[in-house]
């Protein structure tokens, strides 16, 4: 009884829990660098430090206020591209992780039936 | 015989026990397969083929060690389970036999968390009931019986060890005492059950938080906020793991889909959260914030990741120097706050931005465009008093803010939301609260706790008890003590005090030493104060209600001042009221004032001092409407104040004294009738004189009526008048005696018909005060010695 209910957890809802687990990794990065977010306000003002209403104001001034805005928009687009790309070299190596982990889990018996076989035919890898 | 719905031989069944069986050795199972697949790296690096072995091993072993983890430990119920071992809580379910009996059941239950949950907080244990319950394997199947079906009545997924607790004391006759001893009853087991349920749901949901929620790019295409930031508090922010904002509160529920529906919403998103202090008004600011930061709540879209500043009004008025800067303060934040686009500003305590005095400025002419405007949304907290006070002067505010009331929530929510603070305290005061404790809050914090209104009132006493706690607990005894110590209020049963209950049993001779006759009077009144002392009087009453009537100078007032010695311990624990200064109905308003406003007013009072006697002097000379108001004080103990706060006359002995009809008692007296046989007539003489209304003397406990002292008695009223005397001269260690003749002779003196023995305290203190000072300073009397006055020291001194 042992057996059969390790192997049917392991295949069964040891499975579905790494493949759950791996999702929700993978969301929690993605919300994490609010990748979608960034992409929506990518050349949004960066924190909008020049948001002041310039309405009524002189030519000088209005000029004033459309270069911060211009430059707290730049500012703001160099930021969140370099953080969407932070988010996606992270998320590409999340899944491979994660594909690695499912993989391994699903093999392990088989891993483990594999080194009792090279303990048996005594083959030991060469460090030289 | 086996249960017929219980399969020992289930799968889960058998996980439940390897489980079990598992749990002490899971550590060294883990220690061991790490410890073989290092060694197996150190072999194969060293050229040993029997590395792979170890590492063999190792892998095996990882799979039964994340099977326990992930399976075996946490026994979820199956789905939709019918059968008892579907659904039976794992820890139980591990440890019963093939066939097991209620003893065994009872065994299980001390191992369980939740058994262990039920003996800290309730005191009840499975140890009570272990010897009590049958080992008989044929038994079991009525609790299990009865334990399924508090399962379908809670609607909870497992048949968890609260279930079998309560099924297991149905089966066992003695509960009921022995719950009655731990002040319990089953409902209270049922809360506990709840109780546990619901930590053990907020841990996961805890567990399955989004710790940064929307990412770290969440804000920056919001505006710079330095100045919100310095004068304000970012709720958002500062969401304590372990404070639960998650309200089981109805009423907070149904404010909180108001405000969010009207946040949304693009016209008029201001505002005016209105409740008493302590009704939750914060609480629900953080329930707000906790929402609108969950990226999985159904809200819209346009508030999710809003960020909620807490301003405090009154820190900001405290910081303006000059006319005019909380004017400017306010306008810099709010015009900040619009156009950072993502703020929700909460203004506590909003009522002084909307009056001019001490610690408030009038700031309306700043607020009211800006809620106009709907461009930032605004919720203002108020206190409901002075909001109504508010808007009676200032009529747009009403208008522009959508008004969002909290009332205070009865027991079971009180209780739910007493149960999430205590998360928060246990950890701040490393104590643990009994249920009783909470229980005993609630009720003696709604009696003597008037400042605010559920559920603050309880956790405040809650966490006033922390510092009272005995061994780490905080039990009903030590809220009872808590209560004492900080309000004065005794609430202790009798029997803790065998000197009380001495006391109790000798009341009568007691208030004798201070009161010469009225043996009525006096008997009515102790039968009522053991009553209550014992705990079988009407709780939602005063402890006694008496109208005492009589002629004046009899002791009406003396037994009063009695009662407040022996009963409250101290003569001054009187609450005196004379009611002819209470003749017009306007007088209301100052018999129930505020205590800031009038501290002298019968609720202040009682207030300050709820442990007292009332003494309602003349009450025939009030008008009928402080008449009236009086009704609901004498029928369920309680009187409402100009707040509207409801003060507790429930541990006050309310007494009221009449000179009317007293023509009418010394006459009937005088034909021969007893005291307590005119009660009744006199009763119907006085609804028919219209002096009292029928509704109005049939509130009182008892008429007692006092008779005129007899000679005899006025003798004894000399002695103890001479007795307080002495006691005044005991400093100068100087005692003063007095033959029966000259006692005779002040009674003569002193007595009148129509003031009783009133005028006759004024009179010896006169003679024998005079005759003493005049003694002292002849050296006729030294320090230690006795001064026997005679008749004729007497007769002289009076002329």
């Amino acid at each position: 009884m042992f057996l059969v209910g390790l192997l049917g957890w392991w295949y069964g809802a040891g499975f579905s829990n790494r493949i759950a687990y791996s999702k929700s990794q993978l969301a929690n990065v993605l919300a994490m660098f609010s990748v979608g977010q960034l992409l929506r306000t990518l050349f949004a003002p960066f924190r909008q430090i020049s948001a002041g209403n310039s309405n009524g104001s002189s030519m000088a001034t209005f000029f004033q206020a459309f270069l911060d805005k211009t430059m707290s928009r730049f500012v703001g687009a160099v930021a969140r591209t370099l953080t969407i790309i932070a988010g996606l070299v992270s998320l590409l190596g999340l899944v491979i992780y994660r594909v690695i982990v499912v993989i391994l889990w699903v093999l392990t018996p088989l891993i483990a039936v594999g080194f009792i076989v090279l303990a048996i035919i005594g083959w030991v890898p060469s460090w030289q | 015989m086996a249960v017929s719905n219980f399969n020992f031989s289930s799968l889960r069944s058998y996980k439940a026990r390897l489980g079990v069986a598992m749990a002490p050795v899971e550590i060294w199972l883990t220690i061991l397969a790490i410890v073989l697949v290092l060694g197996a790296v150190f072999l194969l690096i060293m050229g040993l083929s029997i590395g792979w072995g170890a590492l063999a091993v190792g892998v095996i072993l990882i799979m039964p060690i994340r099977w326990y983890q992930e399976d075996l430990h946490i026994h979820k119920p199956t789905l939709g389970g019918k059968t008892i071992d579907d659904v039976l809580d794992g820890d139980i379910l591990g440890r019963l036999p093939e066939n097991p009996s209620p003893y065994d059941l009872a065994i299980s239950l001390s191992l369980t968390a939740e058994g262990v949950f039920f003996m800290r907080r309730f005191g009840v244990s499975s140890g009570m009931i272990r010897d009590l319950v049958s080992k008989d394997s044929k038994d079991v199947e009525v609790v299990f019986n009865e334990a399924m079906r508090l399962r379908s009545e809670l609607a909870l997924p497992s048949l968890t060890a609260g279930m079998i607790l309560i099924a297991l004391l149905r089966q066992v006759p003695q509960s009921r005492d022995m719950l009655a001893h731990l002040q319990l009853e089953e409902s209270d087991l049922v809360a506990g059950i709840k109780w546990f349920a619901r930590l053990e749901q907020q841990i996961e949901n805890y567990k399955h938080s989004i710790k940064n929620p929307g990412g770290i790019g969440r804000d920056w295409s919001f505006g710079w906020i330095p100045n919100l930031s310095h004068f304000g508090q970012n709720i958002s922010e500062g969401l304590s793991g372990l404070e639960i904002h998650d309200s089981d509160i109805q009423a907070h529920r149904e404010a909180l889909n108001l405000i969010i529906k009207s946040m949304a919403s693009e016209a008029g998103n201001s505002l005016a959260l209105v409740g008493s202090a302590g009704v939750g008004k914060t609480e629900l600011i953080k329930n707000l914030a906790n929402i609108i930061m969950s990226p999985t709540a159904n809200i819209p879209s346009n508030l999710r990741y809003h960020q909620v500043f807490l301003l405090d009004a009154a820190a900001i008025v405290a910081q303006a120097k000059e006319p005019g800067d909380v004017e400017l303060i306010l306008n810099q934040i709010l015009s900040e706050a619009a156009r950072a686009k993502n703020i929700i500003v909460v203004l506590d305590g909003a009522q002084v931005f909307f009056e001019n005095g001490v610690g408030s400025v009038d700031a309306s002419n700043v607020l009211l465009p800006i809620i106009k405007a709907t461009a930032l949304p605004l919720i203002l907290t108020f206190n409901d008093q002075r909001f109504a006070k508010i808007v009676e002067r200032q009529p747009e505010v009403a208008n522009v803010l959508t008004r969002v009331n909290l009332q205070p929530p009865e027991w079971q929510e009180t209780l739910l939301a007493v149960e999430d603070k205590l998360v928060m305290l246990e950890y701040r005061y490393k104590v643990t609260y009994m249920y009783q404790a909470i229980k005993a809050a609630y009720d003696l914090s709604t009696r003597y706790v008037h400042e605010m209104v559920q559920p603050g009132r309880t956790v405040k006493l809650l966490e006033s008890a922390a510092s009272y706690a005995v061994d780490g607990f905080v039990t009903n005894g030590v809220v009872d003590e808590t209560i004492e110590k900080t309000i004065g209020v005794k609430v202790a049963k009798i029997g803790a005090d065998d000197d009380e209950r001495q006391k109790l049993v000798d009341l009568e001779n007691l208030l004798h030493a201070r009161v010469i006759g009225q043996e009525y009077a006096i008997k009515v009144v102790s039968d009522a104060l053991r009553r209550a002392r014992a705990g079988v009087r009407n709780q939602n009453r005063p402890i006694g209600t008496f109208m005492f009537m009589g002629p004046t100078g009899v002791g009406k007032t003396e037994l009063a001042k009695a009662l407040a010695a022996v009963y409250f311990g101290d003569e001054n624990k009187i609450v005196r009221l004379d009611m002819n200064e209470f003749v017009e109905a306007k007088d209301v308003a100052r018999l129930i004032a505020d205590g800031a406003d009038n501290p002298g007013s019968l609720t202040a009072q009682v207030m300050r001092q709820p442990f007292s006697v009332v003494l309602l002097d003349e009450l025939e000379k009030a008008h009928s409407a402080v008449l009236q108001t009086l009704l609901q004080l004498l029928d369920e103990g309680i009187l409402r104040d100009a707040n509207n706060r409801e003060i507790s006359f429930r541990d006050t002995i309310v007494i009221a004294t009449s000179n009317a009809a007293v023509e009418r008692i010394t006459e009937l007296l005088q034909r021969g009738m007893s005291l307590d046989t005119l009660q009744d007539q006199l009763t119907n003489e006085l609804i028919n004189s219209h002096i009292f209304a029928p509704e109005f003397l049939n509130r009182f406990d008892e008429i007692v009526l006092f008779g005129s002292l007899s000679k005899e008695q006025l003798l004894r009223v000399v002695d103890l008048i001479l007795a307080s005397i002495n006691k005044t001269l005991e400093s100068q260690k100087i005692t003063v005696t007095l033959p029966t003749e000259a006692k005779v002779y002040l009674v003569d003196k002193g007595y009148d018909p129509g003031l009783g023995a009133r005028p006759m305290r004024r009179i010896i203190q006169k003679s024998v005060e005079n005759i003493v000072a005049q003694a002292v300073l002849a050296n006729k009397v030294q320090a230690g010695g006795e001064l026997a006055i005679s008749l004729d020291d007497i007769k002289k001194e009076l002329g």
